[in-house]
């Protein structure tokens, strides 16, 4: 009895966080559960224990994490362990793996149990294969078919399709390897890139070596056409050449007495002549400029001293010319005349200031003694109309005395017309209504009116007459008392215009210096003070004159020592002398000699332009010798040239010999990949045609063609054939013909490679069926399951149903929804 | 895929010595870096026998 799969324990492992033990019967075991709740996984992880792979998780993201190890799990480990029953003793399996970088590196060491025997690593990894009868490519291709091959089976281009059959046939890798071997142009890309490398070194390095002798030798008859000598043309004259030109530029900088100049040493090679050459030939104009700038100097120095001298010269002969000149009787002098001149200004002065004052003052007097006329005349005037102060008060006493009485007679008048009203009043209530005389009726009201009437009417007079009176009194007594005041003001006016008057009078007499009367004419006296004025300001003209000629004289004399003193000081600094006169001049006179011979040294090129031909004559033998050192050099470069040269072809011959290798293994490797899969498909016939009409049912097409379509790659022809008949199954039919065919190639495998496992494991094998294939499937795996352990995965509820119809005591496991901690994992009937 | 069978097969075809090493290299890098890596072992090559 071969061995089957007892109990499959989980943890770390994919989605599997913490420890799961699932049990397996011989028989059909189906997970079921909605997708991305971990049945590949499962399935994956159960792989992975056996063959230490997960075939489908290469490349792309898988190279950037580890996919294998659960990402929660507290040791970051996963462990699957595996028991294998059926064969004494029970084989116990346990992997583990390390979360590492990526999926497919790190170790995942297995472990293996059998009895008492334990054996681990490599030698674990021998002896499962052996004891299976399997090898780790075997199980993905004979015990489990995993959804992405499926996938692929049912791609619509033929090469991927082409691609999943290798898959299944087991072929695929010599594909991977062929295909491997396919470097496009890149090797004749190379080889091309090689040969022009040579040719390039060919091309530039002989020729360029041959261009510079045909050169070298026409620069040296060039040269020896232009008069060069042979032995010129040589490096030790050159180097001669160069050594006399240094010691010749040094001696000149010293004979225009410029700052010395250390050269560096010369190498004898054409380069470093060359060097030196080029500094000596930049100097050339620096030292042409430094001798033009010395000559420029000198010059100015001897001009200097020459306009020097003649200025001293000058100057001395005007001051031996000049007349002697009494400086301190001349600035006394000028002394006598400031002091002239200030007594002159200030009579001049004074005089201004009294004319200038003399109008005003002159103007208030006769203005004063104008009004105080008038004054006095207004007064007389008012005196002769009402006499003087005292009589007016006598009159004024008297109108008083008037005005006294009308008032008191206004009083009697009054007191008189209340008595005549009493006596009335008392008459009336005297009255009798007869005459006692003569008892005659007596007419009472009428005498009584007729009385008051008269009374009144002299009293009325009486009152009139006297306030006519008092008016005229007050009339009097108004005018007396105006002209009482008025005649008080016209004293007091009077007395101050006289005060004034005095004042004005001795302010007058103040300016005029004598006392100011009536007989004083100060017209006449204006036009003496303008006549001595005028005198005044001649003198003062005069004196002004003959200060400014004085100071002239006295600057002049100054200016003549000064200019003197200032001649002989610059000429003793520029001659360094001390003496004067004669014999300043005399030194000047040498100085001005010696100037002049050294100009002329200065003015001298012909050295300078002599080493600066030499220098030109010398850079077209240098240039020659260095001609000649590339020549040389390049001479021994050749050689090298060769070498690489024969290098670059053995190389590109290596390229040659690779690309035809390359082709010819590539070529026997495709030729193998068909020829052993001409050899699996004859093998597998029989197998995938029944399966295959197994799945299908079709009541026509029942068989399944596959046949090698093209080469290079291989591209495989899946067809459905009859008897009489042959169709293209990816052209006619539907893709559950492509899953039918699938599965039938990996049944097909699947039966005749047991070894000691007869099991498949179906990742969702119905993934592209209808109900009737579904069906026909569920039946034909209770069918296989008679003889092999069926482990199934879905998340079909219709496949689930018709397996659990036709697979008696079918084992289900329904997984549920994933967590951090994993699926969550139940049995069920 | 058995590769000795592969490597039996091409090798009983190859005439020459220097072509039979060559694939037995290129076999045993094949088998331990897959498809990728035998490219970039070949790239590796080339680049090396074109720069020298």
């Amino acid at each position: 009895m071969p061995y089957h799969i007892s109990e499959l324990r989980l943890e770390g492992i994919r989605g599997f966080n913490k420890p799961v033990p699932v049990s397996f019967q011989k028989g059909v075991n189906l997970i079921y559960g909605p997708n991305g709740s971990g049945k590949s996984s499962l399935l994956q992880a159960l792989e992975w224990c056996i063959t230490g792979t997960m075939p489908y998780m290469k490349g792309g993201d898988f190279t950037r994490e580890d996919a294998i190890v659960n990402l929660f799990h507290p040791e970051e480990r996963a462990t699957v362990t595996l028991l294998l029953e059926g064969i004494d003793p029970t084989l116990k399996l346990t992997r583990t793996r390390k979360m590492a970088s990526t999926t497919t590196r790190g170790r995942q060491p297995l472990q293996l149990q059998s009895g008492k025997e334990a054996k681990k690593d490599e030698d674990a990894e021998k002896e499962l294969a052996a004891r299976l009868g399997i090898s780790v490519e075997g199980f993905a291709r004979t015990k489990y078919l995993h959804q992405e091959a499926i996938r692929e089976a049912l791609a619509t281009k033929p090469e991927e399709r082409s691609e999943a059959i290798d898959k299944l046939l087991g072929t695929f890798e010599i594909r991977e390897f062929a295909n491997a071997l396919d470097t496009g142009r890149r090797l004749q890309t190379a080889a091309k890139n090689v040969e022009t490398t040579i040719q390039s070194l060919e091309g530039e390095k002989i020729q360029f070596n041959l261009n510079l002798k045909r050169k070298l030798e026409e620069s040296r008859k060039t040269l020896l056409a232009r008069g060069f000598r042979k032995e010129e043309l040589t490096l030790a004259s050159a180097v001669d050449t160069v050594s006399s030109m240094k010691k010749q530029t040094t001696e000149l900088r010293s004979a225009l007495t410029l700052a010395t100049h250390t050269y560096p040493p010369t190498s004898p090679n054409a380069q470093s002549l060359s060097d030196a050459q080029r500094k000596l030939l930049d100097e050339v104009p620096n030292l042409d400029r430094e001798r033009m700038e010395l000559l420029g100097k000198n010059q100015t120095r001897r001009l200097n001293l020459q306009h020097l001298s003649e200025r001293y010269s000058s100057l001395l002969k005007s001051f031996a010319d000049s007349k002697p000149v009494d400086t301190e009787s001349l600035k006394k002098r000028v002394k006598e005349i400031d002091d002239e001149l200030a007594g002159l200004n200030t009579k001049t002065g004074s005089l201004q200031k009294k004319a200038s004052v003399l109008p005003t003052r002159r103007s208030t007097y006769e203005d004063l003694k104008m009004r105080l006329g008038e004054e006095e005349h207004n007064l007389e005037l008012l005196e002769q109309k009402f006499g003087k102060e005292d009589s007016i008060d006598k009159r004024l006493s008297s109108v008083e005395g008037g005005l006294k009485e009308c008032v008191d007679g206004l009083e009697q008048q009054s007191e008189q017309q209340r008595l005549i009203k009493v006596a009335i009043d008392i008459l009336e209530k005297t009255l009798v209504a007869n005459c006692p005389v003569c008892s005659q009726s007596i007419d009472n009201a009428s005498l009584v009116a007729e009385l008051k009437a008269r009374t009144s009417k002299d009293i009325a007079i009486n009152i009139r007459k006297l306030h006519d009176r008092e008016k005229e009194l007050k009339q009097q007594h108004q005018e007396l008392a105006t002209a009482k005041e008025d005649e008080q003001r016209l004293a007091k006016s009077i007395e101050s215009l006289q005060k004034k008057f005095e004042a004005a009078s001795s302010a007058l007499s103040v300016i005029i210096e004598e006392k100011m009367d009536e007989s004083v004419d100060l017209d006449v006296l204006l036009e003496s003070w303008e006549g001595e004025q005028k005198s005044l300001l001649d003198r003062v003209g005069e004196l002004r004159s003959e200060h400014k000629q004085v100071e002239e004289t006295i600057k002049r004399q100054d200016q003549v020592m000064l200019d003197l003193h200032d001649a002989l000081k610059q000429l003793r600094q520029e001659t360094t002398s001390q003496a004067e006169g004669r014999a300043l001049l005399e030194r000047c006179a040498e100085l001005q000699s010696q100037l002049e011979v050294e100009s002329k040294k200065y003015a001298e090129t012909t050295e300078i332009d002599n080493i600066r031909a030499k220098l030109g004559r010398l850079s077209d033998v240098l240039t020659l010798l260095r001609d000649e050192e590339a020549v040389e050099a390049s001479d021994k470069e050749m050689p090298t040239i060769s070498k690489q040269i024969e290098a670059l072809k053995a190389r590109k011959n290596s390229l040659q010999l690779l690309e035809g290798s390359l082709q010819s293994i590539r070529k026997l490797a495709n030729e193998y990949e068909k020829e052993t899969s001409i050899a699996q498909l004859t093998k597998l016939e029989d197998d995938i045609n029944r399966f295959y009409s197994a799945i299908l049912g079709h009541p026509y097409f029942s068989k399944l063609k596959v046949d090698i379509e093209k080469e290079e790659p291989l591209i495989y022809s899946m067809r459905a054939t009859s008897a009489n008949e042959t169709t293209y199954i990816p052209t006619r039919f539907s893709t559950a013909q492509l899953n039918a065919a699938a599965l039938a190639i990996f049944m097909s495998n699947s039966s005749q490679t047991t070894g000691e496992l007869p099991l498949m494991i179906l990742d969702d094998p119905t993934q592209s069926m209808d109900s009737n294939h579904k069906e026909a499937l569920a039946k034909l795996i209770a069918k296989i399951a008679t003889t092999y352990q069926v482990i199934v995965s879905t998340e079909d509820e219709e496949t689930k149903n018709l397996l659990k119809k036709y697979c008696d005591g079918i084992r289900i496991y329904e997984l549920g929804q994933w967590t951090t901690t994993g699926p969550n994992i139940k049995q069920s009937t | 895929m058995s590769d000795e069978s592969l490597k039996t097969y091409i090798e009983s075809k190859l005439p020459r010595a220097d072509d039979r090493e060559l694939l037995d290299q290129l076999l045993k890098v094949f088998e331990e870096s897959g498809r990728d890596g035998l490219k970039k072992h070949l790239s590796k090559l080339i680049d090396e026998l074109e720069e020298g």
